[in-house]
């Protein structure tokens, strides 16, 4: 034992060193360009600084941050974004998991729907936005003329104009985008679960929703989690869509906090304050993500 | 299960319930792409018609014609835009591949380490790198911006591929790790007997296998590059690294070109990746089920 | 196809290792600095005609090179932000007269008082002009053009609808637009442009103003809610007419300002409120079916008398740190000045585009009125100019956050989500947190 020791002392790598030597390389990249300026932000948000009164930037500990309890915008801001992220997270896991359990089927045409599915992964946020914006159009909108010849609709509507039709429109323009990569890491899931595990409930004269209960959700737990955890950041960051789609209205319906920090750091070159917004969902993201990480854990099967 | 009708004549509910559902969420993925690619072959009269044709009755190129030669088009304001599109797509493609490659080069080091090696504190080194993708973009972007401006690589791809390569960097890791630890140990081991050193080893053993893994984060990464917008609205200023997101943001807020023109440049913003994630279809769900899924 | 300029020296690595914690410490200019090149940025309106006018400045100046860059005008102000934060910032830029007392406080520009030229432009132009690019006494910009609002209708569909004379109390307004969808002509007949945006929205200013309200005191107060009760009862009206009367195109709260032009020169609306320039262009056969069937009137009232409208003034400026001052305020002169004795670009933009001019001069000019009056009564166009007033608070530093706010709520008060009260209250404790926050 103490021989064996003192051999892989006298190795010129030890595993330490060759582990951060590997390292050395991602570290660099990593710490020379967001290590500074996420320190940066921080020490920025423990300011009072507005770009536009540089004369009174001052330092003022953390009272930027013991503001916010009083700061009605940012509270509705993050009522917005908590009620958004649990509609585009609902949505888009209950879509998303029966789409995969679809595509884990055999039929025709699974090939081309599995490339489908794709689709909407390839298409950037803003340009999204865009294409839902004529989609939704109150006058030449897709969804009234089809709805119109449908004959659900009696007149073209203003979808993007109402309170809850702003939101919902805009969380299902969310949800389309975000969609394709719930599947494929739930279709992986499902291709994982051994067949023989099917046959036996089969053979136990399971019912459909009994075998998706005993067998399949169980070997979808880790994938969901997963899934769970990067869609949540994700719905909570959402910008780009809204901004484009409704710029936040109409009133504050679709402010979300990610939207209001933009609006706060550069139409208001308010830098101390937006700092410390974006630091409070940076806080936010962590909890969520330690709860849902402390769940893995007692699953037994985490290590990050 | 009282029921008496021999197996081979019960409906095939489970059948019928597939397809129908196959069906919707074929329409439902398709149609609003659809609408869009039917509206950038559409004459602009056409796109504001009512009922909306949902065919084009007289299709035209003239909306993809107008990016080579815009200047048939009248536009007080989002001209720029339309002149701008064939450069921002090349720029796009360029950053994009540049950050997937880059991102496969460093990412594939210290994904190996924290596969194959036990060292102190890689627990906690993986840890770091996840938690430099949970601040949010707009708390770095103003110090990120003078980082640029000292290195004097505003409006350049540089500045771009590196920004994308730090947001992507921490997910490629995570997920390769879990590549190469899905390799069988044997066929290194075997490997060493050779006396290839580490090195050979991963180059020759470990990255072949692992290649779906290697597709699937190549192609997150190219996604992030291509997806994103305000860093590149912030770091680009001309057609020496405008970016597709920047261009069409640009027809979202000055839209003064035509419906048409602003759908031809949407389908041109997805078409490049799209071919992609057509490619690697198989590799990635592949990639995915034998990566992070097992954890 | 793409031009690359992936250059990374070795000077570029030395510098990120040693530059990195002095960051936020050192500005050395990059760009232009030293090689005698004029930077110059603007929101991209027209970027073909400013480069045109640009290639006639070259001529005239082959020695001074000027290196124009358009920025898309939703994102101009935030651009123009991150590159001065950035020491990046250009020589000469085009400035709103919203953003100019927050850049001037930011250090962004130098006052031009005394500069060759100056004196003269600021003799030569209008007093409210003048008073709209001074800030804290001193001067800081030179006219690119200024014009105010008005009311903007299609005489064909009023026609139709039996209407002759166009509206001159708001109440009129609304019967009128009644009377527009009754005959069946179109849904909504009045739409503006209530998007959320970073610019201004003009008609709301123009709402209140036109019927001679004020939303602040002149020592920047708020008065909405008490003192003057004008901008309460617009807002009522404009509650009304979203919701009760119906007459408002609830698809406003999508509409920018361009796409809300294209629809009034498809025929689309019978109302809005605009500027008195978008009627060269609402006129112009080559651009607009409608052209020769819109035009202008004061923008209707409470009481019906004019009171007043908003005007508004764009302007040149020149950067603080700049080092090429010299030729910076040479092409200045010649964008917002005189050369050989005429405002020569005011009268190109005007003549091209009808971009209202600062220079009292040009009023006079007969190539001027002659061109005027193709797209717009005289009569009504210099009217609506003597009684423009600018925003009393644009200069205030919490006014870009101001105006958020009042977008939102104007966008609450449309589709019924407020009250008209209830909206004059909302903007006053906005304005006085505000106050006090930036205090």
């Amino acid at each position: 034992m103490l021989r064996k020791e003192a051999a892989a002392r006298r190795q010129p790598w030890s595993d330490t060193a060759r582990g951060y030597a590997l390292n050395v390389p991602a570290l660099l990249a990593i710490l020379l360009l967001v290590a500074y300026p996420i320190g940066y932000s921080f020490w920025v948000s423990l300011h009072r600084d507005n770009l536009a009164q540089p004369a009174l930037r001052r330092f003022i500990w953390f009272d930027n941050y013991l503001g916010l309890f009083s700061d009605q915008a940012f509270l509705r801001s993050l009522w917005v974004s908590a009620l958004f992220v649990v509609l585009v997270v609902t949505v888009t896991v209950l879509l998303g998991l029966s789409m995969a359990l679809v595509l884990n089927e055999t039929f025709m045409g699974r090939g081309v729907l599995r490339s489908l599915v794709l689709l909407p992964w390839a298409m950037p946020g803003v340009v999204n936005g865009l294409m839902w914006r004529t989609v939704f159009d109150a006058k030449t909108g897709a969804l009234n003329g089809l709805l119109l010849q449908l004959g659900l609709i009696d007149s073209y509507q203003a979808w993007l104009t109402s309170t809850t039709g702003a939101f919902v429109f805009t969380a299902m323009a969310q949800v389309w985008n975000t969609l394709p990569f719930v599947v494929i890491v739930l279709l992986a899931g499902l291709s994982t679960i051994p067949g023989e595990l099917y046959a036996a409930a089969t053979v136990d004269r399971a019912g459909v929703f009994q075998r998706f209960r005993e067998v399949t959700l169980p070997w979808l737990m880790h994938p969901l989690l997963i899934v769970l955890i990067l869609e949540t950041m994700n719905a909570f960051r959402a910008f780009d869509t809204i901004y484009v789609l409704t710029g936040g209205g109409p009133g504050d319906t679709t402010t979300t906090v990610a939207l209001l920090t933009v609006q706060r750091v550069l139409t208001f070159t308010d830098v101390g304050l937006g700092s410390a917004y974006a630091w409070v969902i940076t806080l936010i993201t962590l909890v969520i993500s330690v709860g849902y990480v402390s769940l893995l854990y007692r699953r037994g099967s985490f290590e990050v | 299960m009282t029921t008496t009708i021999p197996l081979k004549y019960r409906i095939p509910w489970k059948k019928i319930v597939v397809y129908i559902a196959a069906v919707l969420f074929a329409l439902y993925l398709v149609l609003p792409f659809y609408w869009i690619v039917a509206m950038s072959f559409m004459h602009e009269v056409d796109a504001i018609s009512l009922p909306p044709q949902w065919i084009p009755q007289d299709p035209t190129v003239e909306n993809y014609a107008s990016f080579v030669n815009p200047e048939g088009l009248q536009a007080l304001v989002g001209s720029r835009a339309v002149e701008e599109t064939p450069y921002a797509l090349g720029n796009s493609m360029i950053v994009a591949t540049l950050t997937a490659l880059l991102n496969l080069v460093l990412g594939v080091f210290a994904a190996y380490s924290f596969s194959r090696i036990r060292f102190r504190g890689s627990q906690a080194l993986m840890m770091l790198y996840l938690l430099t993708r949970m601040v949010p973009g707009i708390a770095i972007i103003i110090p990120f911006y003078l980082v640029m401006r000292e290195l004097d690589l505003l409006d350049t791809y540089l500045a771009l591929i590196l920004s994308y390569t730090t947001f992507a960097l921490p997910v490629t890791i995570w997920v390769l790790k879990d590549f190469f630890r899905a390799v069988p140990r044997e066929l290194e081991d075997a490997a060493r007997v050779d006396r290839c050193g580490w090195f050979r080893t991963m180059w020759t053993v470990v990255l072949p296998i692992s290649a779906p893994g290697l597709v699937a984060a190549a192609v997150f990464s190219f996604m992030t590059a291509w997806n994103e917008f305000m860093f590149a609205l912030f770091l680009t200023s001309t057609t020496a690294s405008k970016t597709m997101p920047v261009i069409a943001a640009n027809f979202a807020t000055d839209l003064n070109t035509q419906f048409t023109v602003m759908a031809a440049s949407g389908v041109l913003a997805v078409l490049p990746p799209l071919v992609l994630v057509l490619i690697f279809q198989r590799l990635i769900v592949q990639g995915m089920a034998a990566g992070s899924v097992k954890g | 196809m793409t031009p690359t300029r992936t250059q990374i020296s070795r000077r570029t690595l030395l510098g990120a290792a040693a530059a990195l914690p002095l960051l936020a410490a050192c500005g050395n200019r990059g760009g232009s600095g030293g090689t005698g090149t004029v930077r110059f940025e603007g929101w991209d309106y027209e970027p073909p005609l400013v480069e045109e006018n640009i290639g006639n400045f070259s001529k005239l100046h082959p020695e001074i090179k000027v290196q124009y860059t358009p920025i898309t005008s939703a994102q101009y102000r935030q651009k123009v932000v991150a590159e001065f934060t950035g020491k990046n910032g250009p020589d000469a830029l085009y400035v709103y007269d919203d953003s100019l007392g927050t850049w001037v406080q930011s250090g962004y520009l130098q006052p031009i008082d005394g500069l060759p030229g100056v004196d003269e432009v600021y003799n030569g132009i209008y007093d409210a002009n003048a008073k709209a690019m001074t800030f804290q006494g001193k001067r800081y910009g030179l006219p690119y053009y200024t014009d105010c609002m008005g009311l903007i209708y299609n005489a064909e569909i009023l026609e139709k609808a039996g209407i002759s004379a166009p509206p001159k109390s708001l109440d009129e307004l609304e019967q009128q637009s009644l009377k527009v969808k009754d005959a069946g002509l179109m849904p909504y007949p009045l739409a503006f442009a209530a998007q959320l945006q970073d610019t201004w929205q003009s008609w709301i200013w123009a709402l209140v103003y036109s019927s001679g309200g004020q939303l602040f005191s002149d020592d920047m107060k708020p008065v909405m809610n008490g003192a003057d009760p004008v901008a309460g009862q617009a807002f009522e009206w404009l509650h009304r007419a979203s919701n009760q009367s119906k007459i408002v195109d609830p698809a406003s709260l999508q509409l920018t300002p361009v796409p809300l032009d294209n629809a009034m020169k498809a025929g689309q609306y019978a109302f809005n409120f605009g500027a008195r320039y978008a009627l060269r262009d609402y006129n112009d056969p080559a651009r607009s079916q409608q052209a020769g069937k819109l035009k202008l009137a004061p923008i209707p009232s409470l009481d019906g008398t004019l009171k007043g409208t908003v005007g508004t003034t764009r302007m040149y400026c020149l950067a603080a740190d700049t080092d090429v001052k010299d030729q910076a305020m040479t092409l200045l002169n010649y964008l917002g000045g005189y050369t050989d004795g005429q405002p020569a670009t005011a009268r190109y933009w005007f003549l091209k585009r009808g971009l209202g001019f600062t220079f009292k001069d040009l009023a006079q000019d007969k190539e001027i009125t002659e061109a005027l009056a193709k797209f717009v009564d005289p009569t009504i166009y210099a009217q609506l100019a003597e009684v423009a007033k600018a925003r009393n608070v644009v200069h205030a530093p919490w006014y870009a956050e101001f105006e958020a706010s009042l977008q939102k709520t104007t966008q609450q008060v449309l589709t019924n989500q407020s009250t008209a009260p209830a909206a004059m209250t909302a903007l006053a404790d906005s304005a006085n947190a505000l106050a006090k926050k930036y205090s």
